[in-house]
């Protein structure tokens, strides 16, 4: 079966088998391969990339860069994996998403989140099994914009369990999740 | 051959059920019942085709959620996910359709008319009154709403929002990451920053 993990980088990215193709999203490349010193693993654990998904241009937080585009081509070079990038981006070496193809398939520009572009693009590309590591969506601790993320990410997965898609969360996510944990107006 | 196009009306109590033309099948959330009374000029248009319960008659503080007398009077069949003492209901099939679209995130009662309305194979999903804009709608209930709406696009359903609800819709109303353009002359109509030059 064609399957794919997407890789966010929440503290349970750690649960992640690295048994398929694995596409991770902005900075999860440095946890990646440096998985036993960010977690304290044994020194023999490993990870890898396929794909790494950058959906922004330069963000600025605290007035610092947050991606170093030279440490990402490193990276990438030194790792064999493929850097998807949104936009053309003069100092990343990276393929630009397709996405108008996208567009055009699904008619729906609806995107909240990073995933919810990984998630169309895996469908797009005929995965049937999409498992979630390092991915929770939690509101708690986090920005508010985690919960605006969520939304688009439901939205995308309803597209995916339409085509018969296989999801697998990671039990740390909120995604699919009522506040009750069963199907709304069950709770009496 | 091609199934004929069905087209229904999916209304709830927001701000844009006023928007409602009534131009075809409509299905009424809860208390969308009272729309009738409640939104000028809607007496003569307004219709109710099937009216969608999902709360118990009782809310925990001993208070009715419900007019029976005044849904009684409705006369289109009352499709309820419970029982409900004095009013004739019709169950809402839960289980079956559980089953057949292999899912329970069911977050609030559109995403149980959403589901009902791909049971019965409508083609065109039309929302008005259903904003997502209060709070418990915008962090509990829209990611189910858009979930069931994913899968009806999935399907091939024309769906449509009415403008002013949340649903479907981003933050900046851009994709995500993509670039926001602001017009300037919403923000300074009169060329203030530039001095007043064109």
């Amino acid at each position: 079966m064609k399957e794919v993990i997407l890789l966010g980088t929440a503290r349970c990215l750690i649960d992640c088998p690295f048994d398929c193709e694995v596409w991770g999203v902005n900075g999860v490349y440095k946890l990646v391969y440096n998985l036993p010193f960010y977690f304290q693993l044994p020194s023999d654990t490993v990870g890898f990339l396929n794909k790494l998904f950058i959906m922004h241009k330069q963000v600025y937080i605290k007035g610092k860069p947050a991606f170093d585009w030279d440490e990402i081509n490193e990276y990438s070079e030194k790792h064999r994996f493929e850097v998807i990038s949104l936009h053309k981006i003069p100092e990343l070496k990276s393929t630009i998403y397709p996405w108008v193809d996208i567009l055009n398939e699904f008619n729906s520009d609806y995107h909240t989140s990073s995933f919810d572009y990984m998630i169309a693009l895996a469908i797009y590309e005929g995965y049937k099994r999409i498992r979630f590591y390092g991915v929770e969506f939690s509101s708690l601790n986090k920005p508010p914009d985690c919960l605006h993320e969520r939304l688009g990410a439901e939205y995308w997965i309803g597209r995916a369990h339409e085509r018969g898609i296989e999801i697998i969360l990671n039990p740390e996510s909120t995604l699919l999740t009522t506040t009750t944990g069963r199907p709304y107006a069950f709770d009496g | 051959m091609p199934l004929m196009d069905k087209e229904v009306i999916i209304l709830g109590t927001g701000p844009t059920a006023v928007q409602c033309p009534y131009d075809c099948e409509v299905w009424g959330v809860n208390g969308a019942y009272q729309l009738k009374y409640k939104v000028p000029n809607t007496k003569d248009k307004f219709r109710m085709d099937k009216l969608f319960l999902t709360h118990t008659l009782f809310r925990e503080e001993g208070l009715m959620n419900f007019d029976v007398e005044a849904m009684t009077e409705l006369g289109c069949p009352i499709i309820s996910l419970h029982k409900i003492r004095w009013l004739k209901t019709y169950p809402y099939p839960y289980r079956r359709i559980a089953e057949k679209f292999k899912t329970e995130f069911f977050t609030s009662s559109i995403g149980y008319m959403l589901a009902y309305a791909l049971d019965k194979q409508y083609t065109k999903l039309r929302l008005y009154g259903i904003d997502m804009i209060t709070r418990q709608e915008y962090l509990l209930e829209k990611g189910g709403v858009e979930f069931w709406l994913g899968y009806a696009m999935g399907l091939g359903c024309e769906v449509f929002v009415a403008p002013g609800s949340a649903v479907l819709v981003t933050q900046t109303g851009k994709p995500y990451a993509q670039k926001i353009e602001y017009d300037l002359k919403m923000v300074d109509p009169y060329n203030l920053l530039k001095g007043g030059k064109k």
